[in-house]
């Protein structure tokens, strides 16, 4: 169509590709018993257990409900069984004596208003909003999500500074209370851009770091999978600076970097 | 003259704050003489979200309500010897010189709209992005980063506003104040009004299962006000309920699991009532 055309008319269907040039059905090649025509280059030639680009590339070729290549490698393996089945999380609702000190699990998906680290903290006009931070007493603390019955249990309201603290570490946040995070539950954001540590050796971060109460165990050993909702934790209100902790001496001056420092 | 206004919908948004954040990113550093002097970097909300979480448990909902100077034709603010003006395009602007020191002009705003810059000693609040539609703009920077819709401008005249706001049953932010906004919203319920819901189940070969098609029947006194019919999940929920209001009577009844009803002192803020069995 010509540009002048175009705008006569003021519109241009784009017609349907033709049959030959569309995308084959997903998997087609597959059902078909046809030589994979997909162009991308994995898997790798090593990877067919027969003909290059014949089925799947499993040991077997086809879909297997048991994976032959765990059952030959290690069948016996707890955390990685050949049969897809539920393993009870370590660190979870039936692991009872965690419960009973740390009763909550936490949840820390990723941040709704920042983008990873970018955004947040740097004094940026995303602290305003109270979904992500919530300003007390000039600082703005990161928010912990929480069931009003859980909050009232612990005499916490809307807007308090709360400690959520395990064996690992302590947070100090905001809390934010609703019925939308279920009871029993707790939920952070990930990757808040401040570390800002009230002690030197207990870890109790007021800047908002999740991971200071996350576990560094990997959901399978061997593998980088993280495993960060699996996580208990206990919370209380928090009245400042707690007994035991003490706030780091204050370190000599940097030489200025030019980054905006002045929370 | 057809003048503009602004039409919020509290059922489409959902707190992506584009509307608060372009807001800044448009007045924070930023100065516009004769619109608006530069917004501070904290504190201010010119454009402001509120969040109202409704029910309890496997019943919850969230309405977010965007609020922000509402451009009144009535504005107590106007009535300030100048200070502030109502443009013909019905745009309310505060005159970011003659304003200066004016502190009684953010108290005079009845919806707490208006805050005061105290570096520049000003009385500031969203100005429907007047410097932006003066250059050509066909709508504001809000409602062009508003992804879902939720918050459109209409340029109008006053009869064919009146008209369109008793086609789409818009509402304004507290009527009885008698300032005349231009700040429209839909679906106000969401945020102002209340529900009664639950879900009803009924023992099928043994299991508990969701009974679907059970007759709900409302009753306020002695009058019925509303009749639902459960999905299928079992649910129902009766909406738009006035805050606190009661008692209520739920009667649930179904042709081949027999009936049940509940009594409600008081709706309250809202009340699921959980898993009623038949």
């Amino acid at each position: 169509m010509k540009w002048k055309d175009f705008l006569k008319k003021g519109y241009y269907v784009v017609p349907p590709e033709p049959e030959k040039t569309r995308e084959p059905v997903y998997m087609s090649w597959y059902a078909e018993g046809r030589q994979k025509e997909s162009p991308e280059p994995i898997p790798l030639p090593s990877q067919y257990g027969e003909e290059f680009g014949m089925g799947l590339q499993t040991q077997s070729g086809k879909i297997e409900f048991v994976s032959s290549s765990l059952q030959r490698c290690d069948p016996e393996y707890p955390d990685r069984p050949p049969l897809n089945r539920y393993i009870p999380s370590w660190e979870g609702l039936q692991t009872k004596e965690l419960v009973e000190k740390y009763p909550l699990q936490m949840l820390s998906p990723h941040a709704r208003y920042s983008f990873h680290t970018c955004g947040d903290g740097k004094n940026s006009t995303i602290n305003d909003i109270q979904d992500h931070r919530v300003l007390v007493d000039g600082y703005y603390y990161w928010v912990m999500r929480m069931n009003p019955e859980d909050a009232q249990a612990r005499g916490i309201e809307h807007h308090d500074l709360i400690r959520a603290f395990n064996d690992r570490g302590a947070l100090v946040c905001a809390a934010d209370l609703s019925p939308l995070t279920m009871a029993g539950v707790v939920s952070t954001f990930e990757s808040c851009a401040e570390f800002d540590p009230l002690d030197r050796d207990g870890f109790t971060d007021r800047g908002g770091c999740a991971n200071v109460l996350t576990p560094e165990r990997r959901a399978l050993e061997g593998t980088e999978m993280i495993a960060p909702n699996s996580c208990l934790v206990q919370i209380e209100k928090w009245f400042g600076e707690a007994e035991g902790f003490q706030r780091p001496e204050a370190a000599p001056p940097a030489k200025s970097t030019g980054a905006d420092s002045s929370r | 003259m057809e003048k503009w206004n602004l039409i919020i919908d509290v059922d489409k948004c959902e707190n992506c704050h584009n509307c608060t954040l372009v807001t800044k990113d448009e007045h924070v550093g930023n100065d516009f003489p004769g619109y608006a002097a530069p917004q501070p970097l904290h504190g201010h909300e010119w454009v402001r979200l509120q969040r109202r979480v409704r029910g309890t448990g496997s019943m919850v909902d969230a309405a977010y309500l965007p609020t922000t100077c509402n451009h009144c034709d009535d504005a107590p603010c106007l009535k300030s010897d100048g200070s502030v003006y109502k443009r013909p395009d019905g745009i309310v602007i505060i005159d970011p010189v003659k304003a200066k020191g004016r502190e009684d002009i953010v108290d005079s705003c009845p919806y707490k709209v208006i805050f005061w810059n105290d570096e520049l000693q000003l009385p500031q609040k969203w100005i429907f992005d007047a410097h932006l539609l003066d250059q050509g703009w066909p709508e504001p920077r809000w409602t062009q980063a508003c992804p879902t819709g939720a918050a459109r401008a209409v340029k109008l005249e006053d009869p064919q506003m009146q008209e369109l706001v008793e086609q789409q049953d818009l509402e304004v932010l507290s009527p009885e104040l008698g300032t005349s906004p231009r700040v429209y919203y839909r679906n106000l319920y969401r945020y102002n009004k209340s529900f009664i819901g639950g879900s009803v189940a009924t023992t099928i070969d043994g299991d508990e299962e969701c009974l679907e098609g059970a007759r709900v029947v409302l009753h306020e006194g002695a009058e019925q006000l509303a009749e639902a019919t459960t999905d299928c999940f079992g649910d129902f929920k009766f909406d738009k309920l006035d805050p606190d209001s009661g008692p209520y009577r739920v009667e649930i009844s179904h042709a081949e699991h027999g009936t049940q009803s509940v009594d409600i002192a008081t709706v309250g803020t809202s009340q699921y009532l959980g898993s009623v069995t038949l």
